[in-house]
Order: C-alpha cells, then structure tokens, then sequence
C-alpha cells in the first residue's frame, strides 16, 4: 500500500465530502439534534439527566449515519460515475481506495462526535475514552458500510442495504430506556455496547464483567462484517 | 521493444455467448492500431482484456512485451487509458480533476497546465466538471490520460460526441503523440478517422478478426475490378480492369473523347459492409 496515494485520496475524499451537501449535512443532523434540544430548553427541565440522554442519542445517531452512509455512498457513487475506474486506471490500488473512505469517515465522526460531547455538557475530561469508544463502536459499522459499496450498483441502491442495518443498530439503542426487553437487546448492538462501556468508565466500573461483555459485543460485530467484506471481495472485487 | 501488444486465439465468453471467438492479432511500438466494429462487436472488451479489466477464458496476451500475467501494476505507468464513459469528479473544477490526477500519477503541476492550454481548457480551467459540455468533459478526461506520458494509449471512442473542430485538435494531438513514439490503440465507429490516424485497423465483428492491415492495403484488397471512364461527351461508361478496359480505354483516347479515369476503390466502411453485412 503507498501511503502517499491513500494521503492524496483522502484528502480528495474530505473535500469532496464537504462539497457534497447531500452528506454532510446528514453528518451533521445529530449536531443540530443535541444543539436544538438544548436551545428549546428541552435539556434544561430534564436535569441531571440530559447531559446523560443527550449524549447517548446523539451518539447512536451520528455513529449510525456517519459510519454506515459515509464508505457505501461514496463508494457507490464512485462506481456509477466511473471515477473508481479511472482511479484504478490510475494505478491506484483497491486498499488505499478503501482505507481513504474509512479514514474520513472516521474523520467526520471525530468532529462530529466531539461536538456532540461537548454540546451535551459531559465532562471533558472523559473525551479521550468517549472518542476511543466511538471508534471500536462505529468500527462494525464502518465495515458493514465497506460491504455495501461493494454489493451496490449506485447510490440508489445503497440504502435498500443501508436502512435495515441502521435501524437494526439505532432503534434498540434509543429506545432501550424504555423496556428491560429492549434493553437488553440493545446491550448486543455495538453502539449500545459502547455506551454501555463508556458508563462503566464513568461509573468508576471500567473492570468490570459488565464492561467485558460490551467489548466482547463490539468485536464480534467488527469481525462479522470483516469476514463478510472479505468473501465479497474476492468475489466481485471493488468495481463490479 | 517492437511489439507492444500480441493476441493469440484469445476468447471470452459471458452468458450471452462469446464476446471474443479466437481473437488474434499485434500492434508494434509507434503505431497507431484501429479497432472498428459494430457496438457489440467486442472492442471495449478487448481494451478491458488488455487492460486486466477482465479476464480471458483462453488464448494468450502479451502487453509491453511480456505475458499479461506477468504485467505489474508499475508496468501499468507506462500505460494510459480512456474509456468510453469520462470519470472525472463532477463536484472539482477541470483544474482540480488535473491537478488531483497529477499529483497520484507523481507528474509536475506544469504538465497539467501545458494540456489544459493544449486541449483548449486553460481558459476555463476554473469551471467545475458538472458544467463543463460533453465535448470539455471528454477533453479535460483525455488531458487526464495523458498527464503522465504513456508509452501505450488505449482511446476508446475518443472523439465520439465532440464537435468538429474538437475533433479536429484531438486528431492533431494524437498525431504528435504518435511523432513522439506513442503506440496508440483506438477503437473507433468513425472511418475517415481511422483512415486518418490509423497505420493499420483491424475490423472486429461479432469477436472475430474479418480482415486486418493498413487503410490503404484493405482498399486495395478489395478494390472493386471496375474502371469508370468520363467521355468527352459526359458519358460515364464502366469496365472491367482487364485487356478489354484497356483497349477501350486506348480507343477513347485516339479517338480524344477521354476525359477523366477514375479506378472505384471501396472506403472502409463498404469494406466492412462487404465482409459482414451489417451496418456501424
């Protein structure tokens, strides 16, 4: 892998995710969700409790857009305006495509994120870990969204595959709150998992079984679609 | 190195049936290859073969002297390509598709903006892709191949679309490519522009061969055994090329009623129609 191409491409990549409103806005939707709820005074009458649900919401919904519309578009949308074969043409190589959509999708999720924690009113001193779970979190999803862009034809289609995993890893996760059912069905979608983590480090509990599980969850969603990724790879290779 | 591309007996079969059946042919270092044929008849398939797009089911190719296998991704910088549908990003202006592409091929910026003002672009170098009319879009693409110099061009359809004085400056371009040692390989729906451009074509229908060699040789292959004959009185009178066409032809000049002789040499199109009978 040349280093150097995959810094051209991702920077290529940025730019082109700035100049595309179509996504970036979407990215940032969850940063205007959490700075709505907070200019209505929403947040104000929950107390306590609002830097806590602002937080999880806007985190489940900026990991489940960012991270699984971010690769599958762009790499759809490479595919039906033919630029992925004119970059491969160019001797650029399957891997450094790839790595480039993941580094900027992990970029914009960063900021997003980072906003998101901030806006919520938590206590920076627990961003570092916050970000670090956000990437393990949004690692599956990530891959799932590689997935997509190799089975999709174009844009269109992609979100025939997109909507049924957002949903899948968003809903539970939002609702968990509200049923013990749900809630533990949402303990084995990876951005709950993260949450989960994130509490355990808050709570003082980071060694703890509790916190065991959801890394056990986040891994075995990031090997899933990694083997997954894998096989359709090398059967259909990245421009089908 | 002499020969750049070798095909033997090459097929490829999708559902449909063969795409290629039992292709053959070369193209040497500083030519200029013509690949005509009907849509359909398999010339975008052979470039995506040659260019490991796809791969065959049997036969052997040679690229650059060596067996396609064995063709490494640095052999593929001495290699352009431009395909029948331009992949330049909409969103980037025509200077930034260049300088992008540029700076992935490891080209100084100076050689982008040398093809801009030689394709005609340096003027709008600022507008985005998007906006840009078919006829730019396929000239910013073309600058695009060429940025790093290749040794082998691969130009699918590459004036398809454009107007005639595009045409016209791509033709010239092409020309000072292949003064410059540039094989190039170019499939074509156009016969004036191969007869231009091309040192030889090879005529491709259904994935066979018909008929391949240099424009000139290919009328002359199959010039028609006809000579018409203008009198002095306007009268146009045909005959055969033999002793018979001879002697009327003598018979018209002592007799000074010859005005013009005209042999009817076939263009490459009714060539093709005569050997496959279908239309471009």
């Amino acid at each position: 892998m040349n280093l150097k191409k995959t810094g051209i491409l991702y920077g290529k990549d940025l730019n082109d995710f700035m100049k595309n409103p179509g996504i970036s806005v979407a990215a940032l939707i969850p940063v205007l969700f959490v700075v709505l709820y907070r200019s209505i005074g929403l947040a104000d009458a929950m107390g306590d409790y609002a830097s806590y649900f602002l937080l999880n919401i806007g985190t489940v919904m900026s990991i489940a857009m960012v991270a699984l519309l971010l690769v599958s578009t762009s790499v759809a949308e490479e595919k039906e305006k033919f630029t992925l074969r004119t970059l491969m043409m160019s001797n650029v190589r399957a891997s450094e495509f790839l790595l480039s959509k993941i580094l900027v999708t992990l970029t914009v999720l960063l900021i997003c994120n980072t906003l998101i924690f901030i806006l919520s009113g938590s206590a920076l001193s627990a961003l570092p870990f916050y970000l670090l779970c956000c990437i393990l979190g949004s690692a599956s999803l990530i891959m799932f969204s590689a997935c997509i862009g190799i089975m999709a034809r174009d844009q269109m289609s992609t979100s025939i595959y997109q909507i049924p995993i957002m949903l899948l890893v968003m809903l539970p996760a939002m609702l968990s709150e509200f049923n013990s059912f749900i809630g533990t069905l949402a303990s084995l979608t990876p951005i709950a998992a993260m949450m989960n983590l994130f509490g355990n480090f808050q709570a003082g509990q980071l060694a703890s079984a509790a916190s065991l599980q959801a890394l056990a969850v986040m891994l075995v969603w990031i090997a899933v679609p990694s083997l997954l990724f894998a096989w359709l790879y090398r059967r259909k290779g990245i421009d089908n | 190195m002499s020969e750049m591309i070798r095909l033997e007996q090459v097929c490829l079969r999708f559902k449909t049936g063969f795409a290629l059946d039992g292709l053959s042919f070369q193209v040497e270092a500083g030519q200029v290859f013509g690949f005509l044929g009907p849509s359909g008849a398999g010339k975008t398939t052979t470039i995506k073969l040659l260019t490991k797009q796809l791969q065959k089911d049997s036969g052997q190719i040679h690229l650059l002297g060596k067996p396609i296998e064995e063709v490494s991704r640095d052999d593929f910088e001495k290699i352009g390509v431009l395909t029948d549908t331009n992949g330049l990003y909409e969103r980037m202006s025509i200077e930034e598709n260049l300088r992008f592409f540029a700076r992935l091929r490891n080209v100084s910026l100076a050689r982008g903006e040398e093809l801009l003002k030689r394709m005609g672009l340096y003027e709008s170098r600022k507008t985005p892709v998007k906006k840009c009319s078919k006829g730019m879009r396929q000239r910013v693409s073309l600058a695009v191949v060429l940025l790093h110099e290749p040794k082998l061009l691969f130009l699918d359809e590459p004036t398809s679309g454009l107007d005639p004085a595009t045409i016209q400056e791509v033709h010239r371009l092409l020309l000072e490519m292949k003064e410059e040692g540039t094989t190039i390989f170019l499939t074509t729906h156009n016969m004036e522009e191969a007869d231009k451009l091309c040192d030889c074509v090879g005529i491709l229908d259904q994935g066979r061969l018909v008929t391949s060699g240099s424009p000139l040789e290919l009328k002359l292959r199959y010039a028609h055994d006809r000579i018409n004959i203008r009198t002095a009185g306007g009268e146009v009178i045909t005959v055969n090329k033999d002793a018979a066409g001879a002697e009327k032809i003598l018979e018209l000049a002592r007799a000074g009623q010859l005005m013009t002789v005209h042999s009817e040499e076939p263009n490459l199109e009714e060539i093709f129609l005569m050997l496959t009978g279908r239309k471009f």
